[in-house]
């Protein structure tokens, strides 16, 4: 039985393009800059790079709602909420606890390299996820939207999007973690934050739910058509 | 599947093709291929109904459980 086409803005699709490929793009680039900071020293390059920011998500120890000294932290260290940033010379600025997130400038390659990390997971499971929505979509398109492909697709973008959701924070952590391992910091109480988004799991869980009951569809249809 | 249709048998009785057939009864070549060959999951009585005044027999006729 031919399928009619549904009419869905061209638009859509081309974003969804444009998404798939600037996340392939800056995934393929994390890569390679993720390489080259590691790979460098052993072919010859130096052991320090330029110094460049890098960031991690840090539970801060407060007493008394002042902040532990600056000694021993790196040098130009900002200590930032997403709202505002705060500097730690001179010493005792006192800064809410929430999310906050350690920044400073560093030479040391690894270093770089872990602030880095989090980004290129999201990106390649982003690439996984565009992939399959793209793949989605083109039946859609077509007229052919109840099919076991799109029930598995629709499977696996909820499967993605939980994956991001939990490997974001977990990169986050670990990063952060090993970084500060590397500082030896010894006046400043440092510890990783783990900020999970629920709303991201809230949305995958949905979506995994979805695709149960659009499996069900499918095989509903299947029935329907073969139904004379 | 353990109800076979037999609708070749009536079609020669009856001295019809089988797009003669889908156009009398209303279902598509597509749809009636599906039912000759066994493939179809469900029939409507209301096809069933249509068939029968077509080809002039009793759903019996057309229909046969095998085990």
């Amino acid at each position: 039985m031919a399928k009619e086409p549904i009419k869905l803005s061209k638009s859509i699709r081309f974003l969804c393009d444009l998404w798939l490929a600037g996340a392939a793009l800056g995934a393929a680039g994390y890569a390679i800059w993720i390489v080259w900071l590691l790979v460098a020293p052993i072919l010859g390059g130096s052991a320090q790079a330029a110094a460049q920011w890098a960031a991690f998500p840090v539970a801060v120890d407060l007493e008394a709602g002042r902040m532990p000294g600056p000694a021993g932290l790196p040098e130009k260290a900002i200590l930032s909420t997403y709202s505002r940033a705060a500097v730690l010379s001179p010493p005792g600025i006192a800064t809410p606890v929430g999310n906050i997130m350690l920044q400073f400038l560093t030479s040391d390659r690894r270093i770089q390299a872990l602030s880095c990390l989090d980004q290129f997971i999201v990106l390649l499971l982003l690439m996984g996820l565009l992939y399959m929505v793209r793949q989605f979509l083109a039946d859609v398109i077509d007229g052919r939207p109840f099919s076991f492909d799109n029930a598995r697709r629709l499977k696996w973008i909820g499967w993605l999007l939980l994956a991001v959701g939990l490997a974001r924070p977990l990169a986050d952590y670990l990063a952060a973690r090993w970084t500060f391992a590397m500082l030896k910091i010894q006046s400043a109480m440092l510890w990783p934050a783990f900020n999970i988004s629920f709303g991201f799991i809230l949305v995958a869980l949905f979506v995994l739910i979805l695709a149960a009951a659009f499996r069900r569809g499918v095989e509903l249809e299947k029935e329907r058509s073969l139904t004379v | 599947m353990d109800i076979y249709v037999n609708l070749d048998l009536m079609l020669i009785k009856r001295g019809l093709t089988l797009s003669e057939l889908a156009d009398r009864v209303g279902i598509t070549l597509a749809n009636l291929s599906i039912l000759k060959t066994n493939k179809a999951r469900a029939i409507r009585f209301s096809t069933l109904a249509a068939l029968c005044r077509e080809l002039k027999c009793q759903p019996g006729d057309l229909l046969e459980y095998r085990d």
